[in-house]
């Protein structure tokens, strides 16, 4: 599980029947100081996230875990927003 | 998941039987900036009709064996969909300029 900051989402057309009610958002993979780093990772939303948070997300196996999930093609999803009060003071000024 | 690029179908004769119904693609895959990296990957497809130069999500691990009914098929990387569009949001188009 790592730390990633939600960027953006994607659309797509011809997919896997499994893959039509669910959100894909791209998140970027965050360092440990919390600044973004050069990963991007495409994941799928099980806590209804927005674009902006701070979210954990899980990969491999175990992202297919959730209740959502678990006949999803997928190795990569969004498990746990982070609190934006907590990060406040570390977090990255991205103006 | 990733995001990547159908470079070409590869055309197999000779395959695991389990292998028979799906499409074998070489997947380039791509950054946020939409580039073509050095990083590529050979990724199966079941019946979305893809191509080449189709921007696809790549999924890989055990999970690229849910793309289809059949459970058992010996690979580890697959193409789940195709992408239409790639939204970043306006605050973080930064990223694509670095």
């Amino acid at each position: 599980m790592k730390l990633a900051r939600v960027v953006g989402n994607l659309v797509t057309v011809a997919k896997v029947d499994s893959l039509i009610p669910v959100k894909l958002y791209i998140l970027q993979v965050l360092k440990k100081d919390f600044k973004p780093s050069d990963n991007y990772i495409i994941a799928i939303d099980t806590i209804g996230t927005a674009i902006n948070d701070v979210v954990i997300y899980n990969t491999g196996s175990g992202a297919r875990m959730t209740e959502l999930t678990s006949n999803i093609p997928t190795d990569a999803s969004i498990i746990a927003r982070v609190d934006e009060g907590l990060l406040n003071y570390l977090v990255y000024d991205l103006k | 998941m990733q995001i990547g690029k159908i470079k070409k179908e590869l055309v197999c004769t000779v395959k695991d039987p389990a292998l028979k119904s799906v499409k074998i693609f070489l997947v380039e895959i791509l950054n946020l900036k939409s580039e073509i990296t050095d990083d590529y990957v050979i990724a199966v497809e079941n019946n979305l009709g893809l191509g080449s130069g189709d921007i696809v999500i790549v999924v890989q691990g055990s999970s690229a064996r849910l793309i289809s009914e059949n459970r058992q098929m010996p690979v580890d990387c697959a193409i789940s969909a195709k992408v239409e569009k790639i939204n970043i949001d306006e605050k973080y188009k930064f990223l694509l300029n670095g």
